[in-house]
């Protein structure tokens, strides 16, 4: 499967890099929100990882963008924080799974698996 | 109250209804002195507890409030310590998020309005580029005159704003001369009478044609008194001294000195040395002295000095 990753951090771009490869994954990662949008469009991922807090276009309204043409791409957010707002988050917009940093090279798995299994 | 003190005194209020009981046990069992100790242990091992506590509170609060006072003064970019898990932790993380995104949208933006500025400079240009093609005796002349104003203008010690007009009205000083025949324009002998009534009719058509543009307000009475004379003799208005605004007086000078040292249908370029003996007839005449004497003090820096020696003549 295709899955587009955008972190402005490139130690978590590297990580998260290694663990969708060594899953079997294609990955296409971006720096930011403007260039995940971009690339989304470009290269249809079949899922996308996003940071929540990234330069240019955050990750919920990278996903918001990502989703007008329509196609319900599965989404996983990163994010740093633990505020309640971002994961109470509903709607279409709303990204599937919620992964708080730091994260481990399963907690990607099982989020991602997650996300593509979500309705 | 501050926020530490006041960890320190729930603490404490806290820690006394227990330590009192415990006391007041011990007290009752007939150990007076392991009932003092008892509450006094309790109490400070509690003190000791809400100081550090308040302390983990207040510090990262405290660098946050300087943060925001660097944002607040426009000094966008700057980072706090993001002190561990927390409500405290997510905000100075957010912060420093919303500090990286002002700094860079702040970049943004100045990059935007100097692309701006230029384009506007770029237009402009391209509009005095329409009157070179109808004049081209006097090719390139804009540009000389513009450069000259704006050198003019630092030596009397003209503001950003005064500079960008003197700029924008060297270059467009002679734009209403797409209102002049060009039969006039390329004549060689002298005009007529009714001739050069027409001709003299082009600072107030440049004016006109300028006028609607808000950019180019300042520059607008460059245009429209450029040929204008200290003594009064000048036109279109007739204006005496210093009712001519500044930035006409400027763009007068740089043009007289343009038009004399560059060739011209009616006169082939004058040497640069005689021009100077002009300039000084002409000041307290035509031009006004003050932007005379800084004239022959960018030539004489321009020539390494040998020029403007005159500086000051009448």
């Amino acid at each position: 499967m295709k899955i587009l990753i955008a972190d402005d951090d490139r130690l978590v771009r590297a990580l998260l890099a290694d663990v969708l490869a060594g899953l079997g994954h294609e990955v296409v990662a971006a720096t930011d929100g403007a260039e995940a949008v971009e690339l989304a469009l470009r290269e249809r991922p079949d899922a996308v990882i996003l940071d929540f807090l990234m330069p240019r276009l955050s990750g919920v309204d990278s996903l918001a963008r990502m989703r007008q043409g329509g196609r319900r791409v599965p989404a996983v957010l990163l994010t740093a924080i633990s505020e309640p707002s971002v994961r109470d988050a509903t709607g279409p917009d709303a990204p599937d799974v919620i992964l708080e940093k730091p994260f481990d090279a399963r907690a990607v798995a099982r989020a991602l698996e997650q996300a593509l299994r979500a309705p | 109250m501050r926020l530490a003190p006041k960890v320190l005194a729930l603490a404490l209020l806290a820690a006394a209804v227990p330590a009192a009981v415990l006391g007041l046990q011990l007290a009752a069992a007939g150990q007076p002195l392991r009932a003092l100790a008892s509450a006094g242990a309790s109490l400070a091992f509690a003190a000791a507890l809400a100081a550090a506590f308040g302390r983990g509170l207040a510090e990262p609060l405290a660098e946050l409030v300087r943060g925001a006072l660097d944002i607040a003064r426009g000094r966008f970019g700057r980072q706090v310590p993001v002190p561990g898990r927390s409500e405290i932790g997510d905000l100075a993380y957010t912060f420093n998020y919303m500090s990286r995104e002002l700094e860079r949208q702040d970049a943004e933006n100045g990059r935007l309005i100097r692309a701006l500025e230029r384009g506007t400079l770029e237009t402009v240009r391209s509009l005095a580029g329409a009157i070179d093609a109808k004049d081209p005796y006097t090719r390139g002349h804009n540009g000389r005159v513009a450069d000259l104003a704006v050198e003019i203008g630092r030596e009397l010690g003209c503001d950003a704003a005064t500079l960008q007009a003197l700029e924008y009205g060297g270059l467009l000083h002679d734009v209403g001369k797409i209102g002049v025949p060009e039969a006039l324009l390329r004549k060689t002998v002298p005009l007529s009478g009714p001739e050069m009534s027409v001709m003299r009719r082009h600072p107030a058509i440049g004016a006109d044609i300028v006028r609607e543009v808000e950019l180019l307000r300042d520059a607008l009475p460059a245009i429209r008194s450029h040929h204008e004379r200290w003594d009064g003799g000048g036109y279109p208005d007739g204006l005496v001294g210093e009712s001519i605004p500044l930035v006409a007086r400027v763009v007068n000078a740089a043009d007289t000195w343009d038009a004399c040292t560059s060739s011209r249908p009616y006169q082939p370029a004058l040497d640069p040395g005689d021009v100077v003996q002009i300039l000084a007839g002409l000041r307290g005449a035509q031009i006004d002295p003050a932007v005379h004497d800084a004239l022959l003090a960018v030539l004489h820096r321009r020539t390494n000095g040998a020029l403007g020696k005159l500086r000051g003549a009448a």
